[in-house]
């Protein structure tokens, strides 16, 4: 009897120890929070041929702002697919090491949301197969219709001769303020000004101009440096042209500025304006307190600036931080997708990416995006402020509520179109080999150390990254 | 036919009751291991390709693997004789005396029970750039050391490790030694032989098995470094403490697996060496005592 009973127990024991070992999809850690957008909310407006399949995407707290209004978007839209969203932890320990886990158990994400705030090493994902080529799927699916998109934006996705990256929207470091402010400072803008110069003379007036030093890997992007190579292996730390950059960068450390967020009265040396909200402050460079973030640089925003600018009787400049030769301005892809080359549903996962570069995406999330990739986004505006009634234009005006195009001075327009069409997108890079860069900046800044020890130190931990 | 019957029953009770354990040790250790090696001959992560010893030759010639090898080999030249040496003198001291056996067992113990973080913020507090040492340094008018840079970083992590482990050795020691009965050193003693004498003579042959169960767990010790030193620089620490460890963990998150489990594979096999050449030095021992 007595080994009757162990035998039994035993039993048990075995098939307890098996049922712990749950399907992964199904398992819930700490370390994330699954949510699912609820079916019955989601009213196709355009019902299209039921697909009946669920595509995964994981985001974290930094970009799901954006995924969730993304995902909305897409189940009112796209009948018949449904979407599971992972939200991760932040950081590094949360996004990355998740990530990496799943992938490799062939249980990652359908798509990818690719972001400073959640994906760091896009390079290796890129080099390892992960993420599909687009063009590939394209052939067979046939959503994605080139001309509708920046060509120079799409280029960006191109990497090691694929296209696996599709950016969704970028941006541009824009610099708005008081041209007297600006010019009783003697700050150099425009066209033909180096960053050098632009940045000795921010120096010298000591005018708040910027964030913390950690953005220093966005202000590498933002002024076009292309010294990482990171499919070479290398990086060349060395050169004048990035010494320059690190020279200046640290050198405007005293500019950072100190306000509150809530602290954000837009006044200096007797030029007033109270009325930019803690929204304003963060979103763009704003010559006066200000200081200066490149999430941002939409009209709606700008608008809203110049506005109050000149309410108050004072001239409004519009133009943007130059790149480190003076020509051009660099954009930076802020969000774009990818597919998992192991995905089961391509199918859904390039309706998704055709969502997320429609018309109707921009026109419900332009309050918060600064440019998009659709062209027609572009047109649609310009149409609304022409007041020509195109087709577009009318499904446009159906859409959009956020902003009246209408009453955009024709000058800032004017101006921002000639700042985007000078827009240039420097060679892909991660985000991972870009933190040396702000490391650097932090040694010098946070410990004291000289800038020739910081680049030589993290020369070295760079090559190690590039080489590991 | 009945004694086979007979022989099932016997055996057949027992395999059910280690059944648990056996389908525990398969899934979490047997069957990854397995994979494992299979993983080291393919490439890719969706689409698996063989590639059959490349991710071997490509290990050989990553100058971060080599760099990875040469900062674990140094850091066990160094480390592991003073872990094995140091907690050997303190437990002989603390048998001889009982105020230093009470004071060790408290002191040494201390840094195993308490959590890593715990144990780095007090090393810290002593080492970190503005703490006691460069403190007193700065007192008595020297230079401050930079203990995270090129010369102090792989002291201090030597430091840290002797610190934290000292306490497993120790105690394994003293239980070797307190084993050892006092008769052997009084007729050893009646015989005219001095301490140091009774020790090579008496404690050291037969606290060698203790000293081979020592040695494998402080080897065993030292694959979990990876936290002290990621403590002291994170994923890119300076040059010097870059271990292999690192090159590991690293290579996880860039997606690298094939190359890690390669490098995994290697670990293992030169473990394997090393504890098979102990094990043969210590029969050797034991034949000849």
């Amino acid at each position: 009897m007595k080994r009757f009973l162990s035998a039994i127990l035993a039993i048990i024991m075995i098939l307890c120890s098996l049922a712990s070992c749950n399907d992964a999809q199904s398992e819930e850690t700490s370390a994330e929070t699954t949510l699912s957008i609820d079916e019955t909310t989601a009213k196709p407006e355009k019902p299209e041929v039921p697909l009946n399949q669920t595509i995964n995407i994981m985001c974290n707290t930094a970009t799901i702002d954006l995924v969730e209004y993304l995902v909305k978007g897409f189940k009112s839209t796209v009948y018949g697919v449904k979407v599971n969203l992972t939200v991760l932890e932040d950081g590094r320990n949360g996004c990355e090491e998740k990530l990496a886990a799943d992938v490799l158990a062939q249980n990652g994400p359908d798509i990818f949301i690719i972001n400073d705030e959640i994906f760091f090493n896009t390079y290796d994902y890129i080099k390892s197969g992960v993420f599909a080529d687009i063009d590939e799927l394209n052939a067979v699916y046939d959503y994605l219709r080139w001309d509708n998109y920046n060509q120079d934006a799409m280029d960006y996705g191109i990497v090691d001769g694929k296209r696996v990256i599709f950016p969704i929207f970028y941006s541009f470091p824009i610099l708005i303020g008081m041209k007297e402010v600006l010019d009783a400072e003697g700050i150099k803008y425009g066209d033909g000004v180096t960053f050098k110069e632009f940045a000795e003379s921010c120096i010298a007036s000591s005018m708040p101009v910027f964030d913390r030093p950690e953005y220093a890997y966005r202000f590498y992007r933002s002024v076009g440096l292309e010294v990482i190579d990171e499919k070479e292996g290398t990086a060349d730390f060395e050169s004048q042209e990035f010494r320059d950059f690190m020279e200046c960068y640290v050198q405007l450390f005293p500019n950072i500025y100190n306000g509150g967020y809530n602290d954000l009265k837009i006044s200096h040396k007797g030029y007033t304006n109270d009325l930019c909200g803690a929204l304003l402050a963060e979103e763009v460079l704003f010559y006066s307190t200000d200081r200066y973030n490149y999430q941002n640089c939409n009209l709606p925003i700008i608008d809203t600036i110049i506005t109050a600018i000149i309410e108050n009787g004072n001239t409004p400049v519009i133009t943007y931080v130059p790149t480190m030769d003076g020509q051009g301005v660099a954009a930076r892809v802020e969000y774009a997708l990818a597919i998992n080359s192991n995905t089961q549903y391509p199918e859904a996962c390039m309706q998704f990416l055709r969502y997320a570069s429609s018309l109707e995406y921009c026109a419900d999330d332009e309050w918060h995006r600064p440019l998009f990739i659709n062209n027609k986004h572009r047109e649609a505006i310009k149409d609304v402020f022409y007041g020509e009634e195109l087709e577009v234009s009318a499904d446009y005006k159906k859409r959009s509520y956020s902003f009246d195009y209408e009453d955009l001075d024709e000058e800032i327009l004017g101006s921002y179109y000639s700042i985007i069409n000078r827009l240039y997108f420097p060679k892909f890079v991660s985000t991972d080999p870009l933190r040396q860069v702000a490391n650097i900046s932090w040694e010098v800044d946070a410990n004291g150390m000289s800038l020739d020890e910081a680049i030589k130190k993290y020369k070295k931990q760079l090559e190690l990254f590039l080489t590991e | 036919m009945k004694r086979i019957f007979i022989r099932m029953k016997r055996i057949i009770p027992p395999l059910i009751m280690l059944a648990p354990s056996i389908v525990g040790v398969m899934i979490l250790y047997i069957i990854p291991l397995i994979n494992n090696f299979s993983e080291c001959f393919t490439e890719g992560v969706n689409e698996k390709v063989y590639v059959g010893f490349k991710n071997f030759t490509d290990l050989f010639s990553n100058k971060a693997f080599a760099l990875a090898v040469g900062n674990t080999l140094r850091f066990y030249a160094i480390a592991i004789p003073a872990l094995l040496i140091i907690p050997l003198l303190l437990a002989l001291a603390a048998v001889r005396n009982k105020k230093i056996s009470s004071f060790c067992t408290v002191a040494m113990t201390m840094p195993i029970v308490m959590p890593l973080v715990s144990v780095m913020l007090v090393l810290d507090s002593f080492f970190v750039s503005n703490g006691f040492l460069n403190s007193a340094l700065e007192w008595l008018g020297m230079t401050p050391i930079d203990t995270h840079g090129d010369g102090f970083s792989f002291v201090y992590l030597v430091i840290v490790f002797v610190f934290r482990y000292s306490g497993y050795n120790f105690l394994l020691y003293l239980a070797g030694r307190v084993r050892i009965k006092k008769e052997y050193y009084e007729v050893a003693a009646l015989d005219g032989a001095g301490s140091v004498r009774s020790f090579f003579k008496i404690t050291l042959p037969l606290m060698m098995p203790t000293f081979f169960l020592t040695f494998i767990v402080t080897i065993i010790n030292s694959y979990k470094l990876y936290r002290e030193a990621y403590w002291i620089g994170g994923d890119y620490p300076n040059e010097t403490i870059y271990m292999i460890q690192h090159f590991i963990n690293n290579n996880l998150h860039s997606l690298n697996y094939h190359r890690l489990a390669a490098a995994s594979v290697l670990i293992l096999i030169v473990t394997l060496v090393i504890v098979g050449i102990l094990f043969f030095i210590q029969s050797r021992v034991e034949v000849e005592s």
